[in-house]
């Protein structure tokens, strides 16, 4: 099956990947939240699996998923307020051992992991986005995974797959108090493509993966 | 020239601007096909496709290929970055970035 015949086949669904939304930015992310919310409606999982039960759209107009990967500081302190200005609903999916690093030891955990940051936006070193504001976004907004440590890791490395995708299942049962029901692997894998790294999926609990071209809701039990 | 409104007359350098862009700080639109596994039959079927955004996919690949003589994922990716950007709003997306901050 191509990718057209996927768009053809549908359902399509329409996000927005941001990383860093540095201060620096604010207005353009204003803007761009703006012209996002006049059209589109805001999603969640739930709307999701309604879409797919019933093969019907919840709203009256298209959803967007505006999604903010590796879990910064600054979505917490320049994203989420215009979110919540224009009612969009943000989905952050974050790195739990990034978000549970020692605010003094982050800039060597970016270092050795594909984390970007950006310099001027704080005064102390914490890029982080930290679990009491995962706490606050997980309502509001949607809290996902990300992975425990945003690292490669071999695909046929049973142990490290555990730890990326089962291990940060458990960060964030333990931080948040529930599982989280949405997966985005690292450079974007598809389920499927890894039996042992769809193992490791299926007893993390996750419901939904995100990969490059497809969200996928996944069987369970 | 081009015969999809959805797509630029010059496909490469649209696709060669925006994969410039400083990707860890800016906003990129997607178009993902949500897909169910869980066996569910209310969904087989059930669903209106975007059959524009197909034609358009399928009209942007071949061009690619014609021009490269083969097409890799990440071509696959920045053709469909490039119908997002195009087609999300009533212009381009990545128009928003250039425009200047409104005075208050």
């Amino acid at each position: 099956m191509s990718h057209a015949d996927d768009f053809a086949r549908g359902p399509v669904l329409r996000v927005v990947n941001y990383h860093n939304t540095p201060f620096a930015g604010a207005d353009q992310f204003d803007r761009e939240f703006a012209a996002l919310s006049k059209r589109f409606a805001p999603v969640r999982e739930a709307d999701l699996d309604v879409w797919l039960d019933t093969g019907r759209w919840p709203h009256d107009r298209p959803g967007v998923i505006p999604a903010f990967y590796n879990g910064y500081r600054n979505n917490f302190d320049v994203a989420r307020p215009l979110l919540e200005k224009h009612g969009l609903v943000g989905w952050f999916f974050a790195v739990t051992a990034y978000s549970s690093c020692p605010v003094e030891d982050q800039p060597a955990f970016t270092a050795t992991r594909t984390l970007a940051t950006v310099d001027d936006d704080y005064d102390d070193p914490r890029t982080a986005l930290s679990w009491d504001e995962l706490r606050s976004l997980d309502g509001p907004h949607v809290v996902a995974s990300h992975t425990r440590n945003h690292t490669r890791v071999a695909l046929d490395d049973a142990a490290k797959l555990e730890d990326e995708i089962v291990g940060a299942q458990e960060d964030f049962a333990r931080e948040l108090g529930h599982k989280v029901r949405s997966f985005a692997w690292l450079f974007g894998g598809r389920y499927g493509e890894n039996p042992m790294a769809d193992a490791a999926v299926d007893r993390a609990g996750y419901d939904f993966l995100f990969s490059n071209f497809n969200v996928q809701r996944l069987r369970r039990g | 020239m081009t015969t999809n409104a959805f797509l630029p007359d010059d496909l490469s350098a649209e696709m060669d601007r925006l994969g410039r862009r400083k990707y860890a700080e800016i906003g990129v639109p997607m178009y993902l096909v949500l897909e169910d596994l869980t066996g569910n039959p209310a969904e087989k079927g059930s669903h209106d496709g975007d059959t524009q955004l197909a034609v358009a996919f399928s009209e942007a690949i071949s061009r690619v290929e014609a021009e490269k003589g083969d097409i890799e994922v990440a071509d696959i990716a920045r053709v469909i970055e490039v119908l997002a950007d195009r087609t999300f709003l009533d212009r381009p997306f990545s128009e928003l970035s250039d425009e200047e901050s409104p005075e208050t």
